[in-house]
């Protein structure tokens, strides 16, 4: 999750990032995290997002379009 | 533990004692889960790294690429953070989880569900299937199995019509008793045949049809590893053993020579002990243009292989020298190591000199077939000049008692997670290197072979060899990196020798 995140121009996350991120996702109840034994070494940790959570990403996504459409809007000249 | 992990496990804990100290200047409920995530974490990223990557400056590199340890109290309780540098760090918030949705949810689960076969690499296209299964037994495969067919789907074969209407390539796998396959090219274990060199892992069913038993396997070529095909499948029907004990595995049979001798374990061994004869036509450079199944395949301008092409060019030196390990008389190229003479022919296709140069990989060593050519093209105006790898190899000396016994080998590996105590993986005759012995005060048995923690010293060709020692079910062996010419001429990534305690 973290080398694809890496990849991303402009996004500038260190490893060690995610994981303060998704504990406090999780205190907030939008992230749930389970454990699963692993083949190549200590258990693997998972992390899915709760029924909130999937509402606030869907309420974030909406609220980022808008701010997109919003910028795109000043940079054309759309609002005097 | 290894001089390497205890770098390591000392940088890990000073980073984490960093992480925790600066965790302890807030309150939230979660932040011991954060330092075992953290430590977790780190401990992944070692195991990732191959043996040759452990390095001080790889473990400093994980270190600074986790970020500072102020960060993680920053990020768990951003209200206590001064607001200028809130508003990134929200962004950051809802833009990492925005992130993770989507390579969660579209990019990794679809991924994960898909594929029967756990695919772990892709470097530069190329697909590596997970191949490191436990051996897992299935009495039902075991024996010989002959090829019948090549389809694409299981279910296009209909028993007694040839679908494939070209020569079949593999002609047939021996399933023995513990996971090999007769050949050394694979090995299996209930379900699915591996190939450690290409990285495949084929899944084999066995199916009964109007009364015959026959196994289906998926041939994962380059159509599949590099041009991401659907793999086709194998029909084998279940044979007697010695029905296909005088045919190779793969290919056509090769032509081998009086003078060869074949051992037990079905090894070549071709006569290498030839005089000296000089060849002018053949001195000077040669570069790969192509790699033919026949010489007569071969057309000027067009490369019909379509992989990279290994041997990138060859010099042939004055008094039987090479660029490479081999040596050479006129007609032949000889392999001290390998013990191969292959033939190489010289023909002038239009006003162009054309070298073809018999390649006797494992392919023939070991499963007797028919070897193919690289073509090389002269190349008369590119002069030869040998560079040399050189190691630093002034180390002061410090202490190892562990390491000081004597050690003998047991196997050659390319890397040290391929070696199996179960199994050995090198299927020559005999090692190179018999023993290390190891004596206190750095010294060894050989005057020009000395050693410091982690690393043996070699003054003659001025290499410095990593040493790693493991506990491996319950007997100590040591992977010591082998570092011959391959290394110091061709800049080859060194193999390792694994010696046992004695």
């Amino acid at each position: 999750m973290v080398q694809t995140l890496k990849k991303s121009q402009g996004l500038k996350i260190r490893e060690g990032n995610i994981y303060p991120i998704l504990a406090r996702l999780q205190t907030d109840g939008l992230v749930a995290s389970y454990s699963e034994a692993s083949r190549d070494g200590p258990p693997r940790k998972y992390f899915k997002l709760t029924e909130s959570g999937e509402k606030r990403l869907a309420d974030m996504n909406a609220h980022w379009d808008q701010i997109i459409e919003s910028i795109q809007n000043i940079r054309k000249g759309t609002y005097k | 533990m290894t001089s390497e992990s205890k770098t390591w496990e000392s940088l890990k804990t000073e980073y984490l004692h960093q992480v925790e100290k600066a965790l302890s200047s807030i309150k939230h409920p979660r932040k011991k889960e954060v330092l075992e995530d953290v430590c977790s974490h780190l401990d992944r990223r070692f195991a990732e790294l191959k043996s040759d990557e452990q390095t001080w400056e790889n473990f400093q590199a994980i270190i600074t690429e986790m970020g500072p340890a102020s960060d993680y109290a920053e990020l768990l309780e951003p209200e206590a953070i001064p607001v200028s540098r809130g508003a990134s760090r929200k962004y950051l918030l809802y833009a990492g989880l925005a992130a993770f949705v989507i390579i969660t949810f579209v990019i990794l689960l679809p991924m994960m569900i898909s594929r029967k076969v756990q695919i772990i690499a892709s470097e530069q296209g190329r697909i590596e299937d997970k191949i490191d299964y436990p051996f897992v037994n299935d009495p039902q495969v075991i024996g010989a199995w002959k090829s019948v067919d090549f389809v694409k789907k299981d279910n296009d074969f209909k028993p007694g019509r040839k679908n494939w209407k070209g020569e079949l390539f593999l002609n047939h796998l021996v399933f023995e008793e513990g996971g090999d396959i007769a050949g050394g090219l694979y090995t299996w274990t209930k379900g699915l045949v591996l190939n450690e060199h290409s990285k495949t892992a084929s899944i084999y069913e066995i199916k009964e049809i109007d009364g015959a038993t026959y196994l289906f396997f998926q041939w994962k070529s380059g159509d599949y590893t590099i041009r991401h095909q659907t793999p086709n499948y194998y029909v084998l029907k279940k044979v007697s053993l010695e029905s296909v004990k005088s045919e190779p595995m793969l290919g056509k049979k090769a032509d081998i020579p009086s003078t060869s001798t074949i051992y037990e374990n079905g090894r070549i061994v071709d006569k290498i002990d030839y005089p000296f004869v000089n060849d002018p036509e053949a001195l000077g450079a040669w570069q790969s243009v192509d790699f033919v199944e026949n010489i007569e395949d071969f057309e000027p301008g067009t490369k019909s292989f379509k992989g990279d092409l290994f041997l990138k060019e060859l010099f042939i030196l004055e008094n039987g020298r090479t660029n490479w390990a081999f040596t050479w008389t006129k007609g032949l190229i000889l392999h001290a190591v390998d013990k191969t003479a292959s033939k190489y022919l010289i023909k002038d296709i239009d006003g162009t000199k054309y070298m073809f140069f018999e390649w006797k990989s494992g392919d023939y060593v070991f499963r007797h077939m028919k070897p193919s050519y690289y073509v090389l093209k002269k190349a008369p105006d590119k002069p030869y000049v040998e560079s040399r790898t050189v190691d630093k190899i002034d180390y002061p000396f410090i202490d190892d008692p562990e390491v000081v016994a004597t050690w003998k080998s047991v196997d050659f590996v390319d890397t040290v997670e391929q070696f199996n105590p179960d199994r050995r993986h090198w299927k020559g005759s005999e090692l190179f290197l018999k023993e290390l012995v190891f004596l206190s005060g750095g010294k060894t048995t050989n005057s020009w072979r000395t050693w410091t923690i982690g690393l043996v010293l070699d003054s003659n060709n001025k290499t410095a060899s990593r040493y790693i020692i493991k506990e491996i079910n319950g007997s100590t062996y040591m992977f010591f990196e082998w570092k011959s010419g391959d290394y110091t001429i061709r800049g080859m990534k060194p193999k390792y020798y694994v010696l046992k305690k004695d």
